[in-house]
């Protein structure tokens, strides 16, 4: 029987900022009062990250908007989000956890699976070492993890998630039946607002109803996902601990919420170069091509729309997908304010091995060797080394999309 | 002891292999005055990870006036940067 740990970092970026915080002598630890990591609202991006648990007890929830938050609690401490900080504690936390087995796998920033099962014989009782580690991030980093202790991936998962902050909790199989099934069925992964509501109209409530739950009955009503969230609320997970070099990226995308809404094509089109060169830029450091190009308009009345076109060859220059991402905002846009713009690329194929089209436009290879070296000043001296002469003196930022310009990438791309 | 963090300038003698060994250092005090510090003794050198922040930690000690004063000098490594980081 396997083992594997899921280790979580409790509100990971409040507690990571209040640890920073407290290092510099700041006298208050943010974590034990009603505090949130937000976004700028002036440009936006005014959403809640991450709260504190004082902060909770105000009806404060993840992905609200800091005005709401506001209104429930007057006295709501306000901090902004720093990611290289975030980076280097996350870095931290899994080179801790580097230590105790070779197959950890990131999940997500503050999130890793570990495959504890090989490792029993060099460090004993999985229990005993879970609490170990949570003890040598407590100590060490500055921040209270959970661990969840199971024998598969959907179970730790679950397991950590029981009861916060600073605890080890196993759901074994066994224990399914009195610690996951009485929660709601909204608590169990991958059932969000949305599925719980179907679920909750056909009188299933709980994880148990779930689990005990017909599961032809399920696929019936939401097809595959009916079978999936049947099987996780069963524990039945046979998913393997990957590591992260072993997961192949099938897309790349960025987008952005635009600090005032964009009535003209002018700016629109500013703004989809500047994810365009950070898209293509990422499509290359991945040493693929793709052939399926994305753009996608929020507007201001919250309404997202999409449009795709599928290439004949596979391309990787910036120039080339930007053409193709403001022939296809010509195609959808509708003329109303924009809030939001993504781009993204998918369908991959190896740059190494690229079918030539007879029917290319320009000289490609002068455009590869143009990108190669832009990339190239970009890596070594800073993403806004080399900029488009279209952004010179204007308010756009160059290269948007991300959080930062280094390696943050909220799932995938970390260093392994 | 009471966590400062405040920057200082810091004349560090570096050998080999080994950690940094700070020698002296000048400390502006909130009023702007500013004092030079001779280090007597290092007690302890520590490293840490507080936040995924790499640093060391000189518990140290001083004669400062009249009295022998304890503090600790913080070496941010990534930023190669000196605190006074409590006293």
């Amino acid at each position: 029987m396997r083992t594997i740990f899921h280790i979580d970092a409790n509100s990971a970026y409040l507690s990571w900022t209040a640890a920073a915080m407290l290092e510099k002598g700041y006298p208050v630890d943010i974590r034990e009062i009603p505090s949130v990591i937000s976004g700028d609202p002036k440009n936006r991006h005014g959403i809640i990250l991450a709260k504190s648990i004082p902060s909770k007890k105000f009806g404060i929830a993840t992905g609200q908007s800091l005005f709401e938050a506001r209104q429930k609690c007057a006295s709501l401490a306000v901090y902004p989000p720093d990611y290289d900080l975030y980076m280097l504690c996350s870095n931290a936390m899994y080179d801790i956890l580097c230590d105790y087995s070779s197959l950890v796998e990131r999940y997500s920033i503050d999130e890793c699976f570990l495959d504890y099962t090989e490792s029993k014989k060099f460090f004993g009782d999985p229990l005993e070492a879970a609490h170990r580690i949570r003890e040598r991030i407590k100590k060490e980093l500055g921040f209270t993890v959970n661990i969840g202790v199971s024998n598969n991936k959907i179970l730790a998962k679950m397991g950590g998630e029981l009861k916060k902050p600073d605890m080890v909790h196993t759901l074994w199989p066994a224990e399914m039946e009195s610690k996951l099934w009485p929660l709601p069925v909204g608590e169990l992964f991958m059932v969000g607002r949305a599925t719980a509501q179907k679920l909750r109209k056909i009188n299933i409530n709980t994880i148990g109803d779930l689990a005990n739950s017909d599961p032809q009955h399920m696929k019936a009503l939401l097809k595959s996902h009916g079978q999936l969230i049947w099987d996780l609320a069963n524990g039945i997970d046979h998913s393997p601990v990957f590591l992260n070099s072993q997961i192949i990226q099938k897309g790349v995308g960025n987008s952005t919420t635009i600090a005032y809404d964009v009535t003209g094509s002018t700016d629109a089109y500013k703004i989809l170069l500047a994810l365009t060169e950070r898209v293509s830029m990422r499509l290359r450091k991945l040493g693929y091509m793709a052939s399926l190009v994305s753009v996608s308009i929020k507007t201001t009345g919250f309404i997202r729309y999409s449009h795709q076109a599928k290439l004949q060859s596979s391309i990787n220059s910036t120039s080339e997908i930007y053409g193709l991402v403001c022939m296809l905002f010509d195609q959808c846009w509708k003329g109303e304010p924009i809030r939001h713009l993504g781009v993204s690329l998918s369908d991959f194929s190896a740059a190494s091995s690229n079918q030539l089209s007879m029917f290319d436009k320009s000289n490609p290879e002068k455009a590869e060797r143009l990108d190669k070296t832009i990339d190239a000043i970009r890596k070594k001296y800073g993403t806004r080394s080399i900029i488009r002469g279209v952004f010179a003196n204007s308010r756009f930022n160059p290269v948007q999309g991300g959080t930062n310009d280094s390696d943050f990438i909220m799932m995938g791309g970390y260093k392994q | 002891m009471k966590i400062l963090a405040e920057p200082i300038d810091a004349i560090v003698k570096f050998k080999g292999r080994d950690k940094p060994n700070p020698f002296k250092f000048l400390y502006r005090d909130r009023d702007g005055v500013a004092h030079e510090i001779k280090i007597d003794k290092i007690i302890s050198v520590e490293e840490v990870q507080i936040a995924g922040i790499r640093a060391y930690i000189y518990r140290c000690q001083s004669q400062i006036g009249d009295t022998c004063k304890l503090y600790e000098l913080k070496y941010l490594i990534s930023e190669c940067r000196w605190e006074l980081y409590k006293m």
